[in-house]
C-alpha cells in the first residue's frame, strides 16, 4: 500500500467509521469494532516507522483549491509520528476500557461514534501540513471535545463545561485563524512544509496569536478554568481527550511552530512565564480537591505547564526531557483517570472525603495504579523520575532562581500524587463503601498504563525509541538523547532528593496543611470572571436587542436599506474615485430638459402627496413620460406597451384603493424622517454612481447588438429587431417570462376566490355605474375598431413596432374600457369567458410553437419563416413565431383581464 | 442627455427608497412601482441614447440599440405583474389584518 494511501487513511477511517450505524449493531459488537480503528491505526504507524526513524519526512498534498494555494497536505515526521502513536495507542486502550465502563448505558454507540469523531480529527491535527486544514481540525477537536464534556446533556453542569471548553478553545482557534492568515499575506503559503524549508522568522504579532491558541487548548493559566469543568465527561473521554491527547494539541502547536519563531523572545520568554505559572498554580490547586477528577485535572494543567516551560527552553536536554514527559504524563495520567472511573464505577463516588481504604476490596487496581502514582510523583524507577530528572538538568542549565520553582512544583506533584492514592486506598473510609474489584474489561487497560510507566522507568530505551525522531526537529544541536534511570549522584539528583523531603514532611502535616488549603478561596477567580464575562455579554445583547427591535416594519426596512447602501454604495464610491467621468453621448434639448425635470417633480410628488388619488396620478406622470422618453429615444415598441400598461394600472390602482385604508397621518419624529431622508439620498446617489460607472462601456460599442441588427432578417425573417429577439432570440426567457405573468394572474386569483371561501361575499355594488352616455357610446364605438388594430398590430409585430404584448394590452384596454362604461354585470353576460382558460390555452400555443421545432429536428423555440403577401396589411411572414406571438398575446390578454376582472367583482 | 437622465434615475430610486420606508403598503407599491421606472430607464440609457433610429430594419442604418428595448419590454409587462400582485396582497392584507400599515401588522411579543 503507498504511503500517501496509508496517510489518508489515518484520519478517514475513524471520520467514516463515525458514521456507522453503531446503534443498529448488536451491543457486544459496538466496542470491538469501534477499537479495531485505533488498532489499525497503530498497524499503519507500526509501518511507517521504519522510515520516520530514518529521519523521513513523509508528505503528501492532494489538490484541493489549487487557484488559493489550498493543498489537503499531510505529513508524517517524527513530531507527527509521536503524537499519532498517542493518539492511537491510548485509543485503543481507551475504547477498551469504555466498553465495560458503560457497559449498560444506552448511549454507548454515541460515545464511541463522537470517540472516533476525535480521533479522526486529533489525527488530523497532528498530521496537517496545511495551516488551514490544521485550523479546520483544530476547530473540529474543540467541538468533539464539547460534544463529548456534554454528553450527559440533562446534566446543567454538563452543559455549562462543555459551553465554556467551546468557548475558550474555539475562540483561541479563531485567533490562531488570523495568525494563518497574517502567515498567508505575508509569505504567500500555508503549507507548514514550505515555511520550514524557507527557514522564514514568522513575526512577533503572529507569535502572539498562535501561543493564544494553544494556551487556550493546552488549559495554560488563565485558561486553566476549562479543563475542571470538562470532567463532566465520562471518564474515559478525560483520559483521552483532557488527559492525554487534545491539550496537548497546544503543545504540538508549540512545538511544531517553535522552529519559525527562533528568533522571537517573546515566544520563549511568553511561554516559559505562562507555562511556569500554570505548574505551580494547577499544583497548588490540585492540592486542595476533594474531587478524584478535578485533582487528576488540576494536575494535568500543572504538568502541561510543565512541559511547555520544557518546550520554550529550547535546550537540548529541555527538548527531551519536554518529549519524555509528554509521553510519561499520557501513560500515568491515562491509568489515573482510568483508576478514578473504576473507583467510581466500584462505589459510586469519587469524593476523597468519603472514599478510604479500598487496597482490600480492589488490590489489583490499587497495584496497577502504584505505579503510575509513583511515576506522577517522580520516584525512581518510574519512567517520571527520568523526565524529572532530566527537567531539574534543564532548570540548572538557565538560571539560579528557576531550580527553586521546579522543586516546589515537584513538591506539590509529590504531595498531591500521595494523596490522591492514600486516600483512596489507604486512609480509614469515612463512609461504608460496597466495593468490588474492577472488572478485566476496566482493569487491563489501567494495567497496560501503569506497566508503560514502569517500562519508561526501567527501560528508557523504550520511551527513547519513541521520541529520537521527534527530538531532532525541535532544536537544532540536540544529539541522539541517552536516557539512563540512574544518571549518578549529580546536582539534579540532589534536587530530587530534596524533592521528596519536602514533599514528603507536607504528606506527614497534611492534617494541618491540606485543611489550611483547603480553606484559603480567592476574593474573585477566573471562573468568576468567565461566568461575569458570559453574563454581561448575555446583558448587553438583551439590551442591544431591546434598542434596535422596535417592532416597527419600517424601522427594519430601514436597517435593510442602510446595509444594502454600505455593502453595495461603500465599494461603487471607491471603484468611482478610480474612474474617469463619461462623455456626454447625445446632446441635450430644451424640451428634454423640461421632461427630465418633469419627471423628477413626479417622483418627488409620490413621496410628498398624502391623498391616495394625488399618489396615482403622480405616478401615473411618470409613467406617461418615461413612455414620452422612449418615443424620443427610438424605443417606438416600448412607448406603445409603457402607455398601455399606465393605463391599465391606473384602472388597476383606482380599483383596488376604494380597499385600501387612507395613508395616515402619522407623527414621525424628525430624527426618523431624516434617516429615511438620508438613507433614500444615499440610495439615489448609489445609483447614479453605479449608472456613471456602467456608462464607461459606452466607450466599447455593444458586441451583441451587432449580431442582432445583421442577423434579425437572415435568421429570423422579421425587421423589427426588438420583437425579433423577444419571441425568437431569446425565446426561452419570453416563455419564462409569460408563463411568471400568467402565475401573477392565478395568485392574484387564488388570493380573492379562495380567500373568500366561508366569508360572506361583500354586499356593496362591485362597481360605481358610470352614468355617462357619452363614455357608452364611445366604448360601443371603440370597441371593434381597437380589436381590429390589436389585431394588425399583432400581425405586424415581426417587421414594424407591434407584436404580442402590445396587441394583448391594446385588447386588454379595449375590454376594461367596456367594464368601465358599462355596469360588470351586463358585461359579465356579454363576455363570458373565463380568463384563466385564455392564459393556459396561450401557453399552450407558445409552449406547442416551440416544441413544433424539436418535431422537425430543431431546438426548442427554434423559428421558421415564409413571405405571404395579404391586401392591406402588406407583407406578413408566415413565421412560427407569429404563432408563438399569438401565444404571448393571449396569455397578456388574458393575465391582465383576469386580474382586473377579479378585483373588480370581488 | 445620458448625465441628465442618470440625475433624473438617481430621483427615481431615492423616491422610491422613500417611499418603501413608509408605513402604508400602497405607498410601498408606488416605491416599486418608481423603482422599475428607474431601472428601465437605466437600461435605455446604459444601451446608448439615439434620437429618431429606431431598431426597424426599414429605415436603414444607423439603429438604436435594440436589446436593451428588448429587455425592457418584458420588464415593463412584468412589474405591471408585480404590480397587481401587490395590490392584491395589500388589499387581502387589509380584509385579514384590518389594517394596510406596515407598522400595524408586526407580530411578535407586544
Amino acid at each position: 500500500m503507498s504511503t500517501p494511501f496509508l496517510l489518508s487513511i489515518l484520519t478517514l477511517l475513524p471520520l467514516l467509521s463515525a458514521a456507522l450505524p453503531f446503534s443498529r449493531l448488536p451491543r457486544s459488537a459496538v466496542g470491538p469494532l469501534a477499537t479495531s480503528v485505533p488498532t489499525a491505526q497503530l498497524l499503519i504507524l507500526s509501518i511507517l516507522w521504519p522510515e520516520v526513524r530514518a529521519g523521513g519526512q513523509l508528505l503528501h498534498a492532494w489538490p484541493w483549491l489549487a487557484d488559493l494555494g489550498l493543498h489537503l497536505g499531510l505529513v508524517l515526521d517524527g513530531l507527527s509520528w509521536l503524537f499519532a502513536c498517542l493518539i492511537a495507542g491510548i485509543g485503543v486502550l481507551v475504547f477498551f476500557y469504555a466498553a465495560s465502563y458503560l457497559h449498560t448505558d444506552p448511549l454507548l454507540p454515541r460515545l464511541y461514534r463522537f470517540l472516533l469523531l476525535f480521533n479522526g480529527v486529533m489525527m488530523g491535527v497532528v498530521l496537517a501540513d496545511n495551516l488551514i486544514l490544521l485550523s479546520v481540525f483544530w476547530e473540529l477537536t474543540s467541538i468533539s471535545s464539547f460534544l463529548l464534556i456534554g454528553f450527559r446533556s440533562q446534566r446543567p453542569e454538563a452543559c455549562d463545561g462543555a459551553t465554556k471548553a467551546l468557548l475558550l478553545t474555539a475562540g483561541g482557534g479563531l485567533v490562531m485563524l488570523f495568525a494563518i492568515l497574517a502567515v498567508f499575506v505575508q509569505h504567500g503559503t500555508f503549507d507548514l512544509s514550505t515555511l520550514r524549508a524557507n527557514q522564514v522568522s514568522l513575526s512577533p504579532a503572529v507569535g502572539v496569536c498562535f501561543l493564544l491558541a494553544a494556551f487556550s487548548k493546552s488549559a495554560q493559566f488563565p485558561f486553566h478554568i476549562w479543563l475542571p469543568a470538562a470532567m463532566e465527561a465520562p471518564t474515559p473521554v478525560s483520559a483521552y481527550l483532557h488527559a492525554a491527547t487534545m491539550v496537548k494539541a497546544g503543545l504540538y502547536l508549540v512545538a511544531r511552530l517553535s522552529p519559525l519563531f527562533a528568533d522571537d523572545p517573546l515566544w520563549s520568554t511568553a511561554s516559559v512565564t505562562i507555562g511556569g505559572v500554570t505548574l505551580v498554580w494547577g499544583g497548588v490547586l490540585a492540592c486542595k480537591q476533594t474531587d478524584l477528577k478535578a485533582l487528576l485535572a488540576y494536575s494535568t494543567v500543572s504538568q502541561l505547564g510543565l512541559i511547555l516551560v520544557l518546550l520554550a527552553l529550547r535546550t537540548p536536554t529541555a527538548s527531551v526531557a519536554a518529549l519524555l514527559h509528554i509521553v510519561n504524563h499520557a501513560a500515568f495520567k491515562g491509568a489515573l483517570f482510568l483508576t478514578a472511573g473504576a473507583v467510581e464505577h466500584a462505589t459510586g463516588t469519587r469524593d476523597l472525603r468519603q472514599l478510604g481504604g479500598l487496597r482490600a476490596a480492589m488490590p489489583v487496581t490499587a497495584a496497577a495504579a502504584f505505579f503510575a502514582t509513583l511515576s506522577m510523583a517522580g520516584l525512581p524507577p518510574l519512567g517520571g523520575f527520568v523526565s524529572k530528572e532530566l527537567f531539574y538538568e534543564a532548570a540548572l542549565e538557565t538560571s539560579p532562581w528557576f531550580p527553586a520553582v521546579a522543586v516546589a512544583a515537584s513538591a506539590l506533584t509529590f504531595l498531591y500524587s500521595l494523596l490522591f492514592f492514600h486516600g483512596v486506598f489507604f486512609a480509614p473510609a469515612h463512609t461504608h463503601l460496597h466495593a468490588h474489584d474492577t472488572p478485566g474489561g476496566m482493569l487491563i487497560p489501567i494495567a497496560v498504563l501503569s506497566g508503560c510507566a514502569l517500562a519508561f522507568g526501567l527501560a528508557p530505551a523504550v520511551a527513547e525509541a519513541l521520541i529520537a525522531p521527534a527530538v531532532g526537529l525541535l532544536s537544532a544541536h540536540a544529539a541522539a538523547p541517552h536516557l539512563a534511570l540512574w544518571h549518578g549522584l549529580t546536582p539534579a539528583f540532589g534536587l530530587s532528593l530534596l524533592t521528596v523531603a519536602i514533599g514528603g514532611a507536607t504528606f506527614l502535616w497534611r492534617d494541618v496543611c491540606v485543611p489550611w488549603l483547603r480553606g484559603c478561596s480567592a476574593p474573585y477567580s477566573f471562573d468568576q470572571a468567565y461566568r461575569d464575562g458570559v453574563a454581561g455579554l448575555n446583558t448587553f445583547a438583551v439590551w442591544l436587542r431591546t434598542r434596535y427591535m422596535t417592532g416597527h416594519l419600517t424601522d427594519y426596512a430601514a436597517y435593510l436599506m442602510a446595509v444594502l447602501l454600505l455593502a453595495a454604495g461603500l465599494p461603487l464610491w471607491w471603484f468611482y474615485r478610480a474612474v474617469p467621468f463619461t462623455p456626454d453621448v447625445a446632446p441635450v434639448e430644451y424640451y428634454e430638459i423640461g421632461l427630465a425635470f418633469l419627471m423628477a417633480i413626479g417622483a418627488l410628488g409620490c413621496c410628498v402627496f398624502r391623498a391616495r388619488v394625488s399618489l396615482v396620478l403622480s405616478l401615473g406622470l411618470v409613467g406617461a413620460l418615461v413612455s414620452i422618453f422612449f418615443v424620443l429615444f427610438s424605443a417606438p415598441d416600448l412607448a406603445l406597451t409603457q402607455v398601455l400598461v399606465e393605463s391599465v394600472g391606473l384602472v388597476l390602482f383606482l380599483l383596488a384603493f376604494r380597499f385600501l385604508s387612507p395613508i395616515a397621518r402619522k407623527p414621525v419624529s424628525w430624527g426618523k424622517r431624516g434617516v429615511q431622508v438620508a438613507l433614500s439620498a444615499g440610495s439615489g446617489l448609489a445609483v447614479i454612481l453605479l449608472l456613471l460607472a456602467a456608462n464607461i462601456g459606452q466607450l466599447h460599442p455593444s458586441v451583441v447588438a451587432p449580431f442582432y441588427l445583421a442577423n434579425s432578417y437572415l435568421l429570423a425573417g422579421g425587421r423589427n429587431v426588438v420583437n425579433v429577439i423577444v419571441v425568437d432570440f431569446r425565446g426561452y426567457d419570453t416563455m419564462g417570462e409569460i408563463t411568471v405573468f400568467s402565475v401573477a394572474a392565478l395568485a392574484v386569483f387564488a388570493m380573492i376566490k379562495l380567500g373568500r371561501k366561508g366569508n360572506p361575499a361583500p354586499t356593496d355594488p362591485p362597481l360605481p355605474i358610470l352614468p355617462s352616455v357619452i363614455l357608452r357610446a364611445i366604448a360601443r364605438l371603440t370597441l371593434h375598431l381597437m380589436l381590429l388594430f390589436s389585431v394588425y398590430l399583432l400581425l405586424r409585430g415581426h417587421n414594424a413596432p407591434g407584436g404580442g404584448f402590445i396587441a394583448g394590452m391594446l385588447t386588454a384596454v379595449a375590454i376594461i374600457l367596456q367594464m368601465v362604461a358599462f355596469d360588470l354585470r351586463t358585461f359579465l353576460q356579454e363576455i363570458p369567458w373565463n380568463p384563466l382558460r385564455i392564459v393556459i390555452s396561450g401557453l399552450a400555443i407558445a409552449a406547442l410553437t416551440g416544441l413544433g421545432a424539436l418535431c422537425f429536428g430543431y431546438p426548442f423555440l427554434t423559428s421558421a419563416f415564409g413571405h405571404v403577401h395579404l391586401p392591406v396589411i402588406g407583407e406578413v411572414e408566415l413565421v412560427t413565431a407569429v404563432l408563438f406571438d399569438f401565444g404571448v398575446y393571449l396569455v397578456v390578454v388574458g393575465t391582465t383581464l383576469g386580474i382586473i376582472r377579479t378585483i373588480a367583482e370581488d | 442627455m445620458e448625465l441628465l437622465m442618470i440625475g433624473v434615475i438617481g430621483v427615481l430610486f431615492g423616491c422610491g427608497t422613500y417611499l418603501l420606508l413608509q408605513a402604508n403598503l400602497l405607498q410601498i407599491i408606488v416605491g416599486l412601482a418608481l423603482f422599475s421606472h428607474g431601472a428601465n430607464l437605466a437600461l435605455m440609457v446604459s444601451g446608448g441614447l439615439k434620437r429618431g433610429r429606431p431598431p426597424l430594419l426599414t429605415i436603414g442604418a444607423p439603429y438604436a440599440d435594440p436589446l436593451p428595448q428588448a429587455l425592457i419590454l418584458t420588464a415593463i409587462v412584468i412589474s405591471f405583474g408585480v404590480t397587481a400582485f401587490a395590490l392584491v396582497l395589500a388589499f387581502r392584507t387589509k380584509q385579514v389584518c384590518g389594517s394596510n400599515d406596515a407598522d400595524d401588522l408586526a407580530g411578535g411579543e407586544e
